[in-house]
């Protein structure tokens, strides 16, 4: 009897232990591990990945959104598309980097402050970038930041419940950031209009320049000289919804306490989905800096841009522009302050 | 009990015994490697229980050629098109899933038939005076990919024109690569090529089955490949300027130059991605981006083509019409060695229509 259902027991073994999927395995279509991908992650991860996606989910609504995934990617990135398959996006392999939804995904070790080894996720989805440190003990694992966002404003819910009760509650936020030096970056975009060619030699006869590269790296006109800038047509599309002006000391490019606090209600008004904050620069009048009225006017709307950024909004949804020159340009712009506006789409 | 014990040990003696030649049997045959035709991102291994290999690459073969003209449809460019589709349990439904992530469609899973580029897909069998023959049949949206196949001397050929409905592209603007049939072999056979309009018109031809017997696998056209060069042809031959068109009405408006890190990357990098970007947001009806890629003095650079096709794939993704990207033709104006692997540029040049232009 005992040798019977010992047999059974090693033939169903024996069967189960023959049959194979090969290495595609059985998985959901986009959803399990598929040709040639290496095996799922742990659980810790499978935890981490979870905890990334549904920040994802409240900012790129998954049944509209495809996101691109390069070939030969990293199997937790393989992972988390996986992941991201499930709730519904649309996943496009691809053989470089295209989209506008590209995922990448960097799992990098690091250390506390009190020595003991961290896992911190970075994951960048187009624009949009997700980024949170975890302590890991085997299986278990914790947060161990607040959870980083980058190339928006818009609320992310934090629920950290699905981490042990032990969590610490004050890491369960939202921190938003940026990444300034990545504009810096960016190929230069030039003007190529007669109006530009035309200031070539007024700069020469020493008139006030008639185009300059904001911080975007996007060449743009002096509106001192009067046309409608370089960003006419996008302004054309949207109607303004807010306007105030940051003053400056003279010759400076500080900020100071009164316009970061101007900087950050014009972020709390920001709407992604419809707006864009216009920046215009000034410098009207002497001064007595090296860089003159065009280096004082785009590095004002350079250090408002960069404040901008840094509090999440979109480096794309920011237009700067300049008025430079060494006279005052009357009611028209200030002598020397940013005028920020909200531009919003009409419904 | 000395006696029961006695027999329970020569029990278990002939049961390992037992359980050794079945894993001898059973387990000495090396795991199936189902790779090759499963959906990268997972699929059903189940669905290709108890057929072989060679039934498994004719189902990867006719999925590639079906896949192959619908890349190349108007309606349904892989650069920006995302399909929806149920989890397949059949063996063309994953090796179909596979050729669509192959050529580069974005893919969505949904439970049931939502969407409006739902993803269905058909095989059935008709016993003909021409003896059997298999229908394959893909549809996409309004999009219906159609062409029958027969199975012989472990070969699959098309027995049929393809027919395409519901798409307003003419079979002479359609390429199908029907020569990765011939690489299977069969001495001098041949087999009708082309695609048929749902309005009756057709591009017929006939392929001959190379004489010189089957290609091995290895040698045999990458699918990958195959799908990548008919999706690139078809982008290509909407968007290049090839003698350049008249710009007449339009004035440059802005000029930017992306750098790519060597001759051969197709990776554009972060800064470029951005310049795209920057480039869209500010994009007015009837604007038009000309890329110039190729800076080759003999007029010619496929690498260079091919980045262009990059920076106008990066285009579509971001919603720009096939209509308002031009990829120029080669400027004559480099003198870079054929071994020069240092970055290379492609400008992009924004034209706007002139105020008070008709």
């Amino acid at each position: 009897m005992v040798g019977r259902r010992l047999a059974l027991a090693l033939l169903a073994t024996s069967f189960g232990g023959c049959a194979h999927v090969g290495p595609g395995g059985h998985g959901s279509v986009m959803g399990g591990p598929g040709a040639g991908e290496a095996q799922a992650p742990g659980t810790a991860e499978s935890v981490m990945l979870d905890d990334l996606a549904r920040a994802l989910e409240q900012l790129r609504t998954p049944r509209i959104t495809t996101v691109q995934l390069s070939r030969g990617a990293e199997p937790l990135a393989e992972a988390f598309v996986s992941r991201l398959a499930e709730a519904g996006y649309g996943v496009q392999r691809v053989d470089a980097d295209q989209g506008a939804h590209h995922v990448s995904l960097e799992r990098r070790a690091l250390e506390s402050a009190s020595g003991s080894p961290l896992v911190r996720l970075e994951l960048e989805v187009g624009t949009v970038t997700l980024a949170r440190s975890y302590r890991v003990a085997g299986e278990a694992v914790q947060p161990a930041s607040a959870l980083a966002v980058g190339g928006t404003r818009r609320e992310v819910g934090v629920d950290d419940t699905r981490f042990r009760a032990t969590t610490d509650a004050e890491l369960a936020r939202v921190e938003y950031v940026g990444d300034v030096d990545a504009l810096e970056q960016t190929p230069l975009i030039s003007l190529i209009t007669d109006e530009v060619v035309h200031g070539v030699a007024r700069e020469a006869s020493g008139a006030p320049s008639h185009a300059a590269v904001n911080s975007g790296r996007v060449e743009v006109t002096n509106l001192f000289h009067g046309d409608s800038g370089a960003f006419g047509a996008l302004r054309e599309t949207l109607e303004l919804a807010d306007r105030a002006i940051i003053v400056f000391a003279n010759d400076s490019m500080r900020l100071g306490s009164d316009g970061k606090r101007l900087v950050e209600r014009f972020a709390e008004g920001f709407r992604e989905d419809s707006d864009m904050i216009g920046l215009i620069g000034c410098s009207n009048g002497k001064t007595a800096l090296d860089i003159g009225n065009e280096g004082l006017a785009l590095g004002r709307s350079r250090r408002v841009a960069e404040a901008l950024v840094v509090l999440g909004i979109p480096p794309e949804a920011i237009i700067d522009e300049g008025c430079w020159a060494p006279v005052g340009a009357g009611d028209r712009f200030p002598s020397r302050g940013v005028v920020i506006e909200i531009l919003r789409r009409g419904s | 009990m000395r006696a029961e014990r006695s027999i329970t040990r020569r029990g278990v003696g002939r049961v390992s015994l037992l359980f050794g030649a079945l894993c001898v049997i059973g387990c000495a045959a090396p795991a199936r490697d189902l790779s090759p035709w499963l959906p990268l991102g997972g699929g059903d291994a189940a669905a290709f229980e108890g057929i072989s290999s060679v039934e498994l690459e004719h189902l990867a073969l006719i999925s590639t050629n079906l896949v192959s003209v619908l890349v190349q449809l108007p309606e349904a460019p892989p650069s920006s098109a995302t399909l929806q589709l149920s989890e397949p349990d059949t063996a063309f439904g994953n090796t179909l899933v596979r050729a669509l992530e192959e050529a580069g469609y974005g893919l969505q899973r949904v439970e049931a038939d939502q969407g409006a580029r739902y993803v269905a897909y058909r095989r059935s069998f008709a016993e003909t005076d021409a003896g059997p023959v298999a229908e394959y049949e893909l549809i996409v949206g309004d999009i219906v990919l159609r062409r029958e196949y027969v199975s012989e001397d472990g070969r699959v050929l098309p027995s049929s024109l393809l027919s395409v409905d519901g798409s307003e592209a003419a079979p002479t603007d359609l390429v199908l690569d029907d020569t990765v049939f011939a690489e299977q072999g069969g001495e001098g056979a041949a087999f009708i090529s082309g695609i048929r309009a749902a309005d009756g018109t057709a591009a017929v031809d006939e392929v001959l089955v190379e004489a010189s017997g089957p290609r091995s696998l290895e040698r045999r056209a990458d699918r990958y490949e195959v799908l990548s060069a008919a999706s690139r042809r078809a982008a290509l031959a909407a968007t290049e300027d090839h003698p350049p068109s008249p710009l007449d009405g339009l004035e440059r408006v802005r000029r930017t130059v992306l750098i790519f890190d060597d001759s051969e990357t197709r990776r554009m990098g972060a800064a470029n991605k951005r310049a795209v970007r920057l480039l869209v947001r500010d994009t007015a009806a009837e604007d038009l981006f000309v890329i110039t890629a190729c800076t080759a003095a003999d007029g010619r650079d496929e690498a260079a083509r091919a980045r262009g096709a990059r920076v106008i794939e990066e285009f579509l993704g971001h919603g720009v019409a096939p209509e308002a990207v031009r990829l120029a033709p080669c400027v004559r104006a480099s003198y870079r060695h054929a071994t020069d692997d240092s970055p290379v540029p492609v400008e992009i040049v924004q034209y706007r229509r002139s105020r008070g232009a008709g």
